[in-house]
Parts: C-alpha cells; sequence; structure tokens
C-alpha cells in the first residue's frame, strides 16, 4: 500500500478470481505492519472508468488522488486497447490511504486496473460486477460515452446509478452533434446520465438565468425575441446547442423553423424567438462560449438588451441595458472547467438531472431537420 | 428589487454553488473578537470557495478610531491567527481589499446616516443593487440603540434591493427582556428581515438531525414512547470561564448553553417532521415541540433540576482553580456552571419518555451529543449471568467534536462460551466524506445573504425557550449555596442522583 497521495501504478498483477483476497491481504497487512495509525477504510462509491487510448490514462491516474479525497471508495479503470489482439483481461490492483485536506484522518482508496482487447468487451460486465462494493452507488465514467451499447453490457447497465459522460464541445457537422445526442439519450434509457459539458455550463446559466430573478422575471422571459450565441472555433457547438435546448426545454418553446445554427421557435403565448449559434473564431482562456445576448420586445415603450460576455477573467460578466443606457453589470465565476473537479462534481449528484435530458431532447429535435432523422449510435 | 427566484422558470434543476447576489456586509461592532475570531475567517473560507458574490463589500463599522488600513492590518494578523494563512497571502490580500472601516458611536444617529451615505455612494458608482446585510456584533446592551438608529437613518430598507439583520445571541436576558427586544427590533425590521443567529444551527451535525430522521425509514418509525427509554442531550465543555468571569456572571450555563444550543438541539430532535425544509415549516414544528414541553412546577423543580459551579480540581495533569477564585467573580457567586434538567413533552409521541438535558464547564472532556437509549428487548432468553452483560441499545448523535453517529448493540463474543458484549457502530464524517464539516459561521452568513431562515431563531421559538427555562433561571437565584463538583469531573453527585432516583445513569463519555 502507498503512503500518502502517491500511487504506485500498476500496482500488484492479480489474477481476476483473487482480487478481493488481495485487497484483504493489502489491509492486513497495513494493519499489521508497525504503523501505529489505525488504518479506517471508508467507503462511499464505485467509480468505474473507461478509457480507449493509452494517453489518457495517466491523465485519469493523475485524478485518482483527488477524486478520492472527496469520494473515498473502489475505483475501477477499464482499458480497452485497440492494438490487443487478446480477449484476455488483466488485472492490476493498489491501494494507499491520504490525509484529506483539512485534517489528518485517513481516506482510503481500492484502484482497480482491468486491461483487454476489443475482443475482451464480451467478458468485461462480467469482470465488473463481482467487483462492485455491495450497497453503494455505482459511477460509470466514460468521458466519450464509451458505454458500450451492446447486449452483454445489459446486466451490468442495471447496477449503475450513474453514467457520466464529458461529450466533446466542439464537433465537426451537425450530423455528428445530432449522432450524439441520440447516444445521450439512448444511454439516458438505461441509466441515469450527467455530461460535464453541461456541467461546465452552469456559470452561462447562472449569467442568463440571473437577468430573469426579479419580480418582473416572467414577463421579461415572456418578452424574449431574439437570442444570439456565439461561440470559439468553427465547428458546431455542442454548448451553444445545449443552451438553446435548455431555454427551449424549460421555457417550452416550440421548434417551428430552421437548421443549422440559426432556430425560430414559437413561445407558448404565440410569440416567434430567433437563436442564432454563431461561431466567432475566438476562443476566450480556452473557453467555448463567447457572448449570449438577448433582445426582448420592448416593455412599457422600453427596449432591454441583456448581454453575457465571457471576460477576460474567469468570469463572465452581465449587462443589462435599457434603451441602449445602462442599467446594471454584474459579475459571475466561470472558471476554467477542470476535469477532475467536474468529476467530483457529478460524484456529488446521483439524481437524474431533467433539465439536462430536455436539453438534449430539444437539441435532438432540432437538428432532426438537417439530418436523415436516423441516429447511429456508436 | 426583491428577488423572486422560484418563480424563474431557468432556474428549475440548477445545481449550482448557492451564490448570493451582489451585496454589502455591515458588521457593527467590528473590532470585537467575534470579527476576529470568527467572521472574518468563515467569510474569507467563503471567498475562497468562491460563494462571495462578485461584488461583494465588508463595511466595519465600530466605535474606535481607526483608518481602514488599520483595521485591515487586524484582520491580517487575525487572519494569520485563526485561519492559518501565511504572510502575504495573495488570496487573503484580495480578500482583505474588499474591507472598509467605518468610525461612529452606535448610540448616536449621525454615524449611522454617514453610513448610508457610504453606502448609497458605492452602491451607485459600481451600478449593484442595495443589498444590505446589517451584523450585529455587540454586546447585546446596544442592539436597542443601534436597531433605532438603523430605522431613523432610512437604513431599515432600501427601494432597489433588500435588507436584512443578523443579531447574535442572546437574543434577551430572560422572558420580558427578549420580548422587549422582539418589540423594539420588530418595530423596525419586518420578522423576515431578522436573522437571529445561534452558530450550533450552522453545524453540519446538527442540520444532519433532520436528514438523519427524515431521509432515513428505519429511524423515524422508532422515534417514539414505544421504543425509546430515555433521552440524554450534554454539552460539556472544558474550558473555564477564560478571564470573562464578569460576563459569566451576568450569563450563567442556562442563559448561555440551556436556552438557545440545548433547547435548539432538543427541538430538532423532537419535533414532528415538517410538511416541508423550508424557514417557516421547520421553525413551526420547532416550536409546536416547544410549546408542548411540559412546564416546571415549583413544587417538583427540586427533583427535576441540578445545578452546580466548579470547585478547584485539575485536568490533564494541570492545577485548576475553582469558579469563585476566577477573575471578575463574586466570591459568594451563585451563578450556575452546570446544570442538569428533566423535562417532559406532553404530546403523543414523547408522553412518558425523560429528557435528561445537562451542561456544564470544566467537565472531563469537550462533548456534545445527543444519545438515545431504547428499551430492552422484552424477554432475556440468554440466562441469568448474560443479563448483567446486555446493555440497552443506544444512538447517538455526536454533535463536536468527532461529528457522526454510533449505534450501540449487544452481540456475542467468538468462542465457546456465551457471552455478550456491547459493540459500536461508527459513522464519522470526516472518514467517509473526507472533508472536514465547514465552520458554522460560514453556512450561516451565506444562508443570511442567500435569504434562508431556516437555520435562525424566530421570535415565538426564542420567547418560548425562555418561557421554559423561566422557572429553573427563577429556582437558581432563590439558592444560596450551589452543590460543587471538582473541576474535571462530571458534575456535582447531586446529578447522578437525578437519574439513580429513575433506575437510570448518565452516559460514560
Amino acid at each position: 500500500m502507498t503512503g500518502r497521495a502517491e500511487l504506485q501504478f500498476p500496482g500488484i498483477s492479480v489474477e481476476l478470481s483473487r482480487i478481493e483476497q488481495e485487497f484483504r491481504e493489502i489491509w492486513k497487512q497495513t494493519t499489521d505492519s508497525s504503523n501505529p495509525d489505525a488504518v479506517l477504510k471508508a467507503s462511499t462509491l464505485n467509480l468505474v472508468i473507461t478509457c480507449n487510448t493509452p494517453d489518457r490514462l495517466p491523465v485519469i491516474f493523475q485524478h485518482v488522488p483527488e477524486l478520492t479525497l472527496h469520494h473515498p471508495g473502489r475505483i475501477i479503470i477499464v482499458y480497452i486497447d485497440r492494438n490487443n489482439p487478446s480477449a484476455q483481461i488483466t488485472a492490476t490492483i493498489t491501494a494507499f490511504c491520504q490525509p484529506p485536506r483539512y485534517d489528518g484522518k485517513q481516506i482510503c482508496c481500492e484502484l482497480v486496473s482491468l486491461e483487454t482487447g476489443p475482443a475482451g468487451k464480451r467478458y468485461l460486465p462480467g469482470a465488473l460486477l463481482p467487483l462492485l462494493l455491495p450497497d453503494l452507488p455505482v459511477f460509470l465514467w466514460t468521458p466519450n460515452n464509451l458505454v458500450l451499447h451492446s447486449p452483454a453490457f445489459s446486466n451490468f447497465h442495471k447496477n449503475i446509478e450513474r453514467v457520466i459522460l464529458h461529450s466533446p464541445a466542439s464537433l465537426p457537422t451537425v450530423k455528428a452533434l445530432y449522432e450524439m445526442a441520440g447516444a445521450i439519450l439512448k444511454t439516458a434509457e438505461m441509466s441515469k446520465v450527467s455530461d460535464m459539458t453541461w456541467a461546465a455550463l452552469t456559470g452561462w446559466r447562472e449569467a442568463i438565468a440571473g437577468f430573469f430573478d426579479g419580480q418582473n422575471g416572467p414577463e421579461l422571459l415572456r418578452n424574449t425575441s431574439s437570442i444570439d450565441i456565439r461561440y470559439s472555433g468553427a465547428g458546431v457547438s455542442l454548448p451553444a446547442h445545449l443552451l438553446t435546448g435548455w431555454l427551449a426545454f424549460l421555457l417550452k418553446w416550440r421548434h417551428l423553423s430552421g437548421r443549422e445554427g440559426e432556430y425560430t421557435f414559437i413561445t407558448p403565448q404565440g410569440r416567434p424567438v430567433v437563436v442564432c449559434c454563431k461561431p466567432d473564431g475566438k476562443a476566450i482562456h480556452g473557453k467555448e462560449l463567447v457572448a449570449v445576448t438577448i433582445n426582448l420586445e420592448p416593455v412599457n415603450g422600453d427596449s432591454l438588451v441583456f448581454t453575457a460576455e465571457q471576460g477576460a477573467e474567469n468570469e463572465i460578466t452581465t449587462i443589462a441595458k435599457k434603451d441602449d443606457q445602462l442599467i446594471f453589470v454584474n459579475k459571475i465565476r466561470n472558471p476554467a472547467p477542470d476535469e477532475a473537479h467536474l468529476l467530483c462534481a457529478e460524484l456529488d449528484n446521483l439524481y437524474e438531472d431533467k433539465v439536462y435530458l430536455g436539453a438534449v431532447q430539444q437539441v435532438y429535435k432540432l437538428l432532426t431537420a438537417g439530418t436523415d432523422g436516423k441516429a447511429e449510435i456508436y | 428589487m426583491n428577488t423572486i427566484i422560484n418563480d424563474n422558470p431557468l432556474r428549475q434543476g440548477m445545481r449550482l454553488k448557492r451564490l448570493p447576489q451582489p451585496c454589502t456586509l455591515i458588521i457593527l461592532g467590528a473590532t470585537g473578537d467575534l470579527t476576529k475570531r470568527k467572521l472574518i475567517p468563515a467569510l474569507f473560507s467563503l471567498f475562497k470557495q468562491e460563494l462571495l458574490p462578485q461584488q461583494f463589500r465588508i463595511i466595519a463599522f465600530a466605535r474606535r478610531p481607526k483608518t481602514t488600513a488599520d483595521f485591515v492590518a487586524d484582520m491580517r494578523q487575525g487572519l494569520q491567527e485563526f485561519a492559518g494563512i501565511a504572510v502575504n497571502d495573495r488570496q487573503a490580500e484580495q480578500f482583505l481589499a474588499l474591507l472598509h472601516y467605518h468610525q461612529g458611536d452606535f448610540t448616536e444617529i449621525e454615524p449611522h446616516r454617514q453610513l448610508a451615505g457610504v453606502l448609497q455612494r458605492y452602491e451607485a458608482e459600481n451600478g449593484v443593487p442595495a443589498n444590505r446585510l446589517f451584523y450585529l456584533a455587540t454586546p447585546p446592551s446596544q442592539y436597542e440603540a443601534i436597531v433605532q438608529n438603523l430605522g431613523a437613518a432610512g437604513l431599515a430598507n432600501s427601494n432597489n434591493g433588500w435588507t436584512r439583520i443578523i443579531i447574535e445571541k442572546p437574543f434577551g436576558h430572560d422572558l420580558a427582556s427578549a420580548m422587549q427586544l422582539s418589540g423594539v427590533v420588530g418595530g423596525v425590521f419586518r420578522e423576515e428581515q431578522i436573522y437571529r443567529i445561534d452558530h450550533y444551527l450552522g453545524k453540519e451535525t446538527v442540520q444532519n438531525i433532520l436528514v438523519f430522521r427524515f431521509a432515513n425509514g428505519i429511524f423515524e418509525p422508532v422515534w417514539n414512547r414505544r421504543y425509546i427509554d430515555h433521552v440524554q442531550i450534554t454539552v460539556a465543555e472544558t474550558l473555564g470561564v477564560e478571564g470573562r468571569g464578569r460576563f459569566y456572571e451576568e450569563t450563567g450555563i442556562i442563559r448561555d448553553i440551556m436556552q438557545n444550543h440545548i433547547l435548539q438541539l432538543f427541538s430538532l430532535f423532537a419535533m414532528e417532521p415538517p410538511a416541508a425544509f423550508d424557514a417557516t415549516a421547520v421553525r413551526d414544528e420547532k416550536v409546536k415541540v416547544l410549546k408542548a414541553v411540559k412546564p416546571l412546577s415549583p413544587e417538583d423543580i427540586d427533583r427535576k433540576i441540578v445545578y452546580g459551579q466548579y470547585a478547584a480540581g485539575s485536568l490533564l495533569g494541570k492545577d485548576l482553580s475553582g469558579y469563585l477564585q476566577e477573575e471578575g467573580v463574586a466570591p459568594d457567586s451563585i451563578t450556575a456552571t452546570y446544570i442538569a434538567m428533566k423535562l417532559y413533552i406532553d404530546n403523543w409521541r414523547w408522553a412518558g419518555v425523560p429528557f435528561y438535558l445537562r451542561a456544564g464547564k470544566r467537565l472531563p472532556k469537550r462533548v456534545t451529543e445527543i444519545a438515545i437509549q431504547f428499551r430492552e428487548a422484552p424477554l432475556q432468553i440468554f440466562g441469568v449471568a448474560a443479563r448483567d452483560e446486555i446493555a440497552a441499545n443506544v444512538l447517538t448523535l455526536k454533535i463536536q467534536p468527532d461529528e457522526g453517529i454510533s449505534l450501540k448493540f449487544d452481540s456475542k463474543v467468538p468462542g465457546p462460551g456465551g457471552n455478550i458484549r456491547p459493540v459500536t457502530m461508527d459513522f464519522r464524517y470526516g472518514t467517509s466524506f473526507g472533508e472536514t464539516p465547514p465552520d458554522a459561521y460560514e453556512r450561516l452568513l451565506l444562508d443570511a445573504m442567500i435569504g434562508d431562515s431556516t437555520l435562525f431563531t424566530r421570535a415565538d421559538e426564542n420567547e418560548r425557550a425562555w418561557e421554559i427555562i423561566t422557572p429553573a433561571l427563577e429556582h437558581g437565584q432563590k439558592l444560596s449555596v450551589l452543590p460543587q463538583y471538582s473541576a474535571g469531573s462530571w458534575g456535582p453527585a447531586e446529578a447522578e442522583e437525578l437519574l439513580k432516583r429513575d433506575r437510570r445513569a448518565w452516559r460514560r463519555l
């Protein structure tokens, strides 16, 4: 067992059938050692992480100490090596303890790494299920929706409380975005799903919602006439489309027409709203979204414009103007999304994020007009 | 502009850190210990966690002539001492830049008018709403004057934002003064603007009492007279009066601990399930259970209350002086430093279940907990010898220092014999969640900025708590001498008798 947060990997190579015995042996050695401190093993979850590129493995290992600091438990990393012709699953294990950030009590983690080739995928559910700690939630972090939509995995899915995705923010074509939305919805039929790309939009949602917190917020929302969402890069932006889907879902807008970045909706009050998702070219601090501008129909003769802009620092500046006169300026923190922190936040939640799914459903519906209407699950 | 976030459909399902709107915190009595030890470290912690609004400012209002630079230097030193920051900590300097010092006498109206001007200028220049949170960190004797001056200076309300006021305990010295204070504060601020702070309610484990009871299906069915034999609530401190003898002479253990901390734990533990987890529903239920407490009658008060005062003793190898030898304490003082009390709740859930409450200074350990002792198994089938080995099940909600929950149950000792021993099963916050719960002030300051008053005491709750302890206060004042206990012991022998008469005993902590 390693001390502190020094992660020794790959650890001990063991047979699949001996993983639990070997863990027991590790803990026994720890308590039998001359170390005067008792080791208290606390577990709050099972986290299964899938990975299919060798360059991702060291990144995942780097995240492990941070993850277990907040969420002690068993982490199982599944690496499918495309170049491995074997169907055999090899396993390595390690366990380590580290003091949490604020005091000296120890937090412990058991780490299992399973490795196989594509041919071994069908054996993975049978390898994973016995490794899950009983009575604790099971999270599956599958960054690129590598959730293996195969019949062999249906039994495994039944045991997952939550699938955590990290969908790519930029896609080459509308069709690719459409297919991705379809794949997310397919996954959601089997498990609760969350997406770190969605979580990274929290600051933007906060900024936009903040315009409508006042007493006359509902009235202002009803007067929305057009929304302009600018994003960096040249591809098709998932965040921009998720924001569009989010607004359409929560405000019950019906998609009327439009495709490929410009969409017209009808509000429940019968007003048209046009949403434009436009590439802007410039990326500010690596942020995907650049600005969101909301134009409102005149209220009592005054025209209102709300703007949320990614600022130079890690913040979004929100500006409200009435007839070109500044009403207020506010700043919302929007730190650069850090994968480990986003994942930690996702592990705090077990509920189904219906708003996210609603947003994805809206995106899927929007894009149906731009495709042949068939989503491919990849 | 009042915030009606719940009406905003875009807030639905938003998984956010709870962030307050831009606002200004005005600490009145900012040169006192509370600001340096608790408030500023708590605010700095919120700042580090990015839980304060971007446009946030702290105005320190106090009588002492100081510049902002002087005050910042004091707070910097305070952060080094109480928040463990290093010299030249970059984040700390960013935080300290939010401070502004405003000098003035709380008893005069002019400094309050000047404060109004400072606030208006700042809000206009920065285009922020007039959201203001006043924190009374002054001695309670100044509350009334401050509140009246805030009202007279037009600071109790603003047209373009919210105004709230946090009042530190004690909320009154007795029932009459509590009602008087409520009248004065209520004449200037509406009840929904008033946040009476008892930092115990900000503790994670205190809040967890509600989660433990109402989120777990297995506990609430046994949370009643059919299964529970009795309940013990203990707030034990190892400290003495620590140089604050004069203050303690005015206060005593009943006002300091029993009226607020213990009765808060008591009401959260014993209340009925609220219809919702919101300020009104939770506080309604707390008031209901406090109203159901059987009043202590003059006839049986001697049999239900034990007072005590610590005498010289020793703890952890150190000699400790007695209360009467403490600085600022009258040589014939009858101020209690220990109290044990037996209460009953006259409702269907708790009829006949005694609640033993105790609090004391200079006890052997610093412990706060609620221990629920369940009734014994109805039939002992393990023979006469086992009868002495079997102990009743005890569920303990530990508030401090080891925050968590522990269950004691009986188990067979491995081996051919039939011995039975009690064992405990522990859940500890630190080891299960990997994070030490935040300081209570962090949570409460954030709640007040957000406008959530669930964890603050309402006027009627405070007054009912005073009503419950008034007989204890009055009876104590009639005594000419108090039972003594050695510093470092678990209280006077009379406290043991209180339970022994009921064939029970205090838990060994």
